[in-house]
């Protein structure tokens, strides 16, 4: 604390420095201030997901974001006693239906059934059809079971809706909607087949990104749940989508504070021993500080929103601008100002920034929103930062400080020579190792993005299966521009998904239209009741048999008579009802066109699935696997970028050919980046890792530092000492940052951990192959 | 003069707070020694829904700690199982039926009464229900008066009498006029 205090009191009484510190300390102010006050940051993992291009994977996407799927919380209740286990599930259940929180609870319990009147007056057009059903046969029958119920042992909940229903219509309605397949209960309650875990089933009122009102849920339920908990035998287990925006934001939020605290103090130790200076090592952090900031702003501006991971990978991709100043510090000869000094540099370190943002421009210009704007961040940074370098630093250096280095690159021309073909050796053959890989070394898996670590993935993937959720993964999916086509269209499906029931390929399937029949069923239906004498009369013969209170059932007869006037029920009308709620997942309407999605329960056999529904022949139906599905859409957004990286590399190719004026040294700069990304690459193939879009993301940090390396190492040298400054600089470069992407690499999170990994291995890769190769001979930038 | 009265009222009350309160110990403790038993019973219901009482026989018998059979002999056969929790249905020309007692709370709360009742398990009847006494030893009767308000939406008064030990008359009273009376036939234990 002293040492800082101490050399930023000497700058502020030097009037000199006083003005472009201030000016630079008030934008630094104003861009914090506007970016905590302005712009909001995001964490939904759907940035990172290819921006959809079809109607159907908009549909998709929209579902994914703010379907039920993204709202639900899975909770588990493992430990204690089977009963402990068994009563706290109901006693959280109950606490939790209290909150207006939820939208709905379920732990199995089956409240006492409530009779909707808008369904009941509908229950003869919207149960299935039974042609038998007011025959006089089936009226006896019917009677029969009502009177057994009335005389049983126990209290019927339906017993007052007998005089209007004696053919229990309405149970008979809603037991038709209840869910195809239900999990495992035990007295009553939910549970996992070897009972040792109690499963219950939040839906939030809140979307599973609105990321604050999740955490406050989730806090919510910790606490209803630590009042159950008297005894401190049981332990809650929370899933689902929100719950993993909140765990990833946590992780996100506590990984990168312990990793830039590590990998600052790390940076100023290095720099420190290097320079031997405080206050160089502090005026090092000042084009770091410009770039994070101009790099944000220029995301809010651009995007009115910053994502967490951009910021979080913004941060360890624009530590590379730590190298600027480093080298200005290093390259500084006595006698010179800073000025003069960062001038004989500046045409290689501006090269070298260029080159690199084309990389990031290359990003820029993906379909992932996440990923442009961390192509966009970056660029912005790293101009900030070099100008920063440029402009203000050289105004804040001590006059004649410098540095005395007397450690130059060890001079071993014959083994440097044999190294340098050796690496090249290597180099191909990792080409032709990579190339011969006889799988894919892409992991295409969009799971593999989630900052979330495994077990977490595992223990939700457990819970779903337990609960007997739909799988996420399987969808079959119409869409009609109107809905009462798509809704005969799904009837016309049901038999053939039964079908697939009888024969094993799925457990089960959720139509639209067993809620909400099409109006040409509903009028069917309407058209099948029976005219009012003829239903009187058999129900005459049927009542013979029992001593049933005389005109008890004339608001049956009134019943079954309205309903012949009723109009087909509609959507709107059936939103309103329980049946709101299941239907308000089955059914979308998105840009003009009606979507129908059909969940499929425990698909054993997704090929006849697949062969069934494509047997139809008709565009508008679709099966989809999710998981096959964004697969297929990261690998054609990798396909894409490769081409824009072919057009990246061919900028950069024009780009150093202007400053270099010579094909063969282009070349001779390239050699050595395009060598430690063909290495690394086989490296990290050799590990076992498959490469995602993440690993890259750090390939193209490879490329950018490397291209930095090679410059400079490239350098036509005017002195001894020059080349003595130009290694040093590059040390201190490549050692910081190879042991800030090293802690990085410790990171819990997989994405951030892949990262550093890379970048560590490329790092010591570009540094060694820009060292052996660059001997041979110096090329010259102008 | 005014002291004296006081002391009078405190005595009746005293009094009569240990007569029901000695009464009502006794019962319990009586029910408590619950033991396997096996009864006729006839039950007439009296529904708004029918023209005449509908009367049905058959026996009834308990097991403890929780073991109840209905069997229900005419006008029709059928019969209804419960154990733990679970409750077994076998009517004539059905397939069986198992229903998980706890999945329906109001059951579950129906079936625990009767456990209750009949294992002098004061405690249970307790939290659903307001509790008096009358009569005595040798013709007691019990009303129950529901508290739980999804219980008390379907019965307005359990009153249930008996002699010493024995349970002979179960009077289900429900909302709307409904009445069920159970009759146990001793003697046939």
């Amino acid at each position: 604390m002293g040492i800082e205090q101490h050399s930023f009191c000497t700058v502020a009484v030097n009037k000199r420095l006083f003005a472009p510190l201030l000016i630079w300390l008030l934008m630094v102010v104003l861009a914090f201030a506007w970016l905590t006050l302005k712009v909001p940051i995001r964490s939904d993992i759907s940035h990172f997901l290819p921006a959809a291009s079809d109607p159907i994977e908009k549909v998709m996407q929209r579902k994914l974001q703010e379907g039920v799927a993204s709202r639900l919380i899975l909770i588990g209740i493992e430990g204690g006693s089977l009963k402990e286990r068994v009563e706290a599930s109901r006693q959280l259940h109950q606490a939790l239906l209290k909150l207006e929180h939820f939208k709905r609870v379920e732990n199995g319990t089956v409240a006492s059934p409530q009779v909707d009147p808008l369904l009941f007056k509908y229950r003869y057009l919207l149960i299935k059809k039974d042609a038998e059903r007011f025959t006089q046969q089936r009226l006896s029958q019917a009677l029969d079971q009502r009177m057994q119920e009335l005389i049983a042992p126990y209290p019927s909940p339906f017993k007052k809706w007998l005089p209007q229903d004696p053919t229990a219509a309405y149970p008979a309605l809603l037991k038709q909607w209840l869910p195809p397949s239900r999990p495992n209960s035990v007295q009553g309650v939910w549970f996992s087949a070897d009972q040792q875990r109690a499963l219950l089933i939040a839906e939030t009122a809140a979307k599973g990104m609105e990321i604050d009102r999740q955490q406050q849920l989730l806090e919510l339920i910790e606490q209803q749940f630590q009042q159950v908990n008297k005894r401190g035998q049981l332990t809650l287990q929370l899933s689902g989508s929100g719950v993993f925006a909140v765990q990833s934001r946590e992780l996100i939020r506590s990984e990168s504070k312990w990793l830039s605290m590590i990998s600052s103090a790390v940076i100023m130790l290095i720099l420190l021993l290097a320079y031997r200076s405080p206050r160089v090592t502090i005026l090092a952090a000042l084009p770091l500080i410009t770039a994070m900031l101009v790099g944000s702003c220029t995301v809010g501006l651009l995007f009115g929103e910053l994502h967490g991971i951009t910021l979080a990978f913004g941060i360890t991709l624009l530590g590379v601008t730590i190298d600027y100043p480093i080298h200005l510090f290093s390259h500084l000869k006595k006698d010179e100002t800073a000025l003069q000094g960062l001038m004989r540099i500046w045409p290689t370190l501006q090269m070298g920034v260029i080159t690199t943002c084309i990389g990031y421009l290359v990003l820029a210009t993906t379909g992932f929103r996440g990923l442009s704007q961390l192509g966009v961040f970056t660029m912005g940074g790293l101009l900030a930062g070099a100008l920063c370098t440029r402009w203000l630093l050289p105004k804040l250096m001590r006059k004649g400080w410098q540095l005395t280095i007397n450690i130059g690159m060890p001079r071993m021309p014959r083994l440097s020579r044999l190294l340098a073909r050796l690496l090249v050796l290597a180099g191909g053959c990792s080409l032709l190792f990579v190339f011969i890989q006889p799988t894919s070394i892409w992991q295409d898996d969009l799971s593999s993005m989630s900052a979330l670590p495994k077990q977490l993935l595992r223990l939700d993937q457990e819970m779903r299966m337990q609960l007997n959720a739909p799988e996420v993964g399987h969808l079959i999916i119409l869409h009609a521009p109107a809905l009462e086509a798509l809704l005969q269209q799904a009837e016309g499906l049901e038999s053939r998904l039964e079908g697939l029931v009888k024969s094993h390929a799925i457990a089960g399937f959720n139509l639209a239209s067993h809620y909400l029949p099409s109006h040409k069923r509903q009028l069917e239906r309407r058209a099948a009741l029976p005219p009012d004498r003829h239903l009187k009369n058999n129900l005459e013969q049927a009542l013979k048999a029992y001593h049933f209170r005389s005109g008890l059932f004339i608001p049956f007869l009134q019943g079954v008579a309205a309903a012949q006037q009723l109009q087909p029920l509609e959507l709107k009308q059936l939103s309103e009802t329980s049946a709101g709620q299941p239907l308000a997942n089955l059914v979308m309407k998105e840009g003009g066109e009606w979507f129908l999605l059909v969940p499929l329960y425990g698909v054993n056999n997704p090929v006849a699935v697949g062969q069934r529904i494509t047997a139809i022949n008709d565009a508008s139906i679709r099966y989809l696997q999710l998981g096959e599905e964004s697969k297929r859409m990261v690998v054609g957004f990798r396909e894409g970028i490769f081409s824009r990286i072919g057009w990246g590399v061919a900028a950069m190719t024009l780009l150093l050919l202007m400053g270099l004026k010579s094909v063969r040294s282009v070349l001779k700069v390239l050699l050595p980046v395009l060598l430690a990304v063909t290495l690394t690459v086989a490296l990290l193939v050799l590990m076992g890792v498959a490469l995602s879009i993440f690993h890259l993301v750090a390939l193209m940090l490879v490329a950018g530092i490397g291209m930095d390396y090679s410059l400079f190492f490239n350098r036509q040298e005017v002195s001894e000492e020059d080349g003595r400054r130009t290694f040093h600089a590059l040390v201190v470069c490549a050692v910081s940052t190879t042991v800030v992407f090293t802690i990085l690499a410790q990171s819990e999170i997989p994405v951030l951990s892949a990262i550093g990994l890379t970048t560590a291995v490329g790092i010591v890769g570009s540094f060694v192959a820009s060292m052996l190769l660059a001997r041979q001979s110096a090329v010259t930038v102008e | 003069m005014r002291s004296l009265m006081a002391l009078n009222l405190l005595l009746i009350i005293s009094l009569q707070a240990t007569a029901a309160d000695w009464d009502y110990a006794e019962l319990m403790a009586l029910l408590a020694i619950a033991e396997a038993s096996e009864q006729d019973y006839t039950e007439t219901k009296e529904l708004a829904f029918l023209d005449a009482p509908e009367v049905s026989q058959g026996r009834l018998s308990f097991s403890p700690p929780d073991r109840l059979v209905k069997q229900v002999e005419k006008p029709s056969v059928s019969r209804y199982e419960i154990t733990g929790g679970q409750m077994t249905i076998t009517r004539s020309g059905q397939a069986e039926q198992v229903v998980d007692i706890n999945a329906y709370p109001l059951l579950q709360i129906f079936i625990e009464t009767l456990r209750a009742v009949l294992t002098g398990d004061l405690k249970s009847l307790k939290q659903y229900y307001a509790i008096e006494l009358t009569g005595m030893r040798s013709a007691w009767q019990l009303q129950l008066t529901p508290q739980d308000s999804q219980l008390a939406e379907l019965i307005d008064l359990l009153t249930i009498s008996g002699r010493d030990k024995q349970i002979e008359q179960i009077v289900t009273q429900e909302q709307g006029g409904d009445r069920t009376t159970l009759i146990l036939h001793s003697g046939s234990e």
